[in-house]
């Protein structure tokens, strides 16, 4: 039982697509098309990137990272951040699991959260294809508010999850 | 061809691995297959949302609805589409620049991208599942406060007009 609850949703999406493909049964047909061709990109990408923080987890010295973006790291855990966000690459689900890796690793919330922000508008592959459709200011104005936002709200954010809620999230985090 | 990297970098790494310590290297295995099963469920409801949602807008559809003229309005709508779709960004910028010559505004343009790239409300489920609600409730906000601060500043700085 418990497992199926866990379907839920995606049962009811289905349940939209049934009713789609009763209306229109065409774009339910392409609808399907679509979600099958991103299950294989979805599926491809998945595994290696778990495999890799996996192993990653066994081999990277809990040290280090505290050294370099633990609670004292200061203006160094920023720059790790960066450089770790812009040289990621795939969507924002595949930074979830190197954050758990990191907070599970002893890195500071406020630097795992600038990483997130960080990983939404400068990966480097992304960064190409924005600077050649959108031109140099468009995308530098881009990267520039990103990194000053992100920055104030990686320090909101760490004050809003004080105490009890912030062991929470390093709890969940350490379950993934 | 990324991912083509990410196996390399993983059979790599995975090679290393045994000869160091077979043991830790299959707790480590087990514990990826574990976290994909884990992820199956979030994933499915992903991928049909994914499939429904590209199938029913197409490129006139959205740039209608963000068009130059669409003003305040058509900013809003485009950041609550890049929010609910999920388009890979290799496809999302050649999508931006295209929507843009069919007569798309910049603002809405930059609004729906950098919604795209950085909200989740499809995928909040899963991140709910990695950080908790509120830790992703927080980001999620956060990130639509970047995304209008990114707009505004693309008024002020490019000229566009909402």
């Amino acid at each position: 039982m418990k497992k199926i609850k866990k379907y839920t949703m995606s049962l009811m999406a289905l349940g939209a697509l049934l009713i789609l493909y009763y209306l229109k049964p065409e774009t339910a047909v392409s609808s399907m098309s679509i979600s099958l061709s991103s299950a294989g990109t979805m599926l491809k990408i998945l595994p290696p990137i778990l495999l890799i923080i996996n192993l990653l987890d066994i081999w990277i010295p809990k040290a280090i990272i505290i050294r370099h973006m633990g609670e004292n790291a200061g203006l160094k855990g920023y720059f790790w951040a960066i450089v770790l966000g812009t040289f990621g690459a795939g969507p924002l689900y595949a930074a979830f699991p190197i954050a758990a890796i990191l907070a599970n690793k002893g890195a500071r919330i406020s630097y795992i959260i600038f990483f997130l922000g960080v990983w939404t508008t400068t990966k480097l592959p992304i960064l190409m294809y924005e600077l050649n459709f959108f031109g140099l200011k468009f995308t530098a104005i881009h990267v520039i508010t990103g990194f000053i936002v992100f920055f104030i709200m990686s320090i909101l954010m760490e004050k809003f999850l004080k105490g009890k809620k912030l062991d929470l999230v390093y709890e969940k985090l350490s379950k993934m | 061809m990324e991912s083509g990297i990410f196996y390399a970098v993983a059979i790599l790494l995975l090679i290393f691995s045994i000869l160091k310590d077979r043991k830790k290297t299959k707790q480590a295995v087990m514990k990826s297959i574990k976290s994909l099963l884990g992820l199956l469920p979030q994933m499915s409801f992903i991928l049909i949302v994914i499939g429904l949602s590209l199938s029913m807008l197409s490129t006139e559809t959205i740039s209608e609805i963000i068009g130059e003229n669409s003003g305040i309005a058509g900013i809003a709508m485009a950041i609550a589409t890049g929010a609910v779709t999920l388009v890979p960004s290799v496809i999302a910028f050649p999508l931006g620049a295209t929507l843009l010559d069919q007569g798309a505004g910049l603002l809405q343009i930059a609004g729906f991208l950098a919604a795209l790239m950085g909200i989740g409300i499809v995928t909040f489920p899963m991140e709910k599942q990695f950080f908790g609600t509120e830790f992703a409730l927080y980001r999620n906000i956060g990130t639509l406060v970047m995304t209008i601060t990114f707009v505004l500043a693309i008024s002020v700085l490019m000229g566009g007009t909402a």
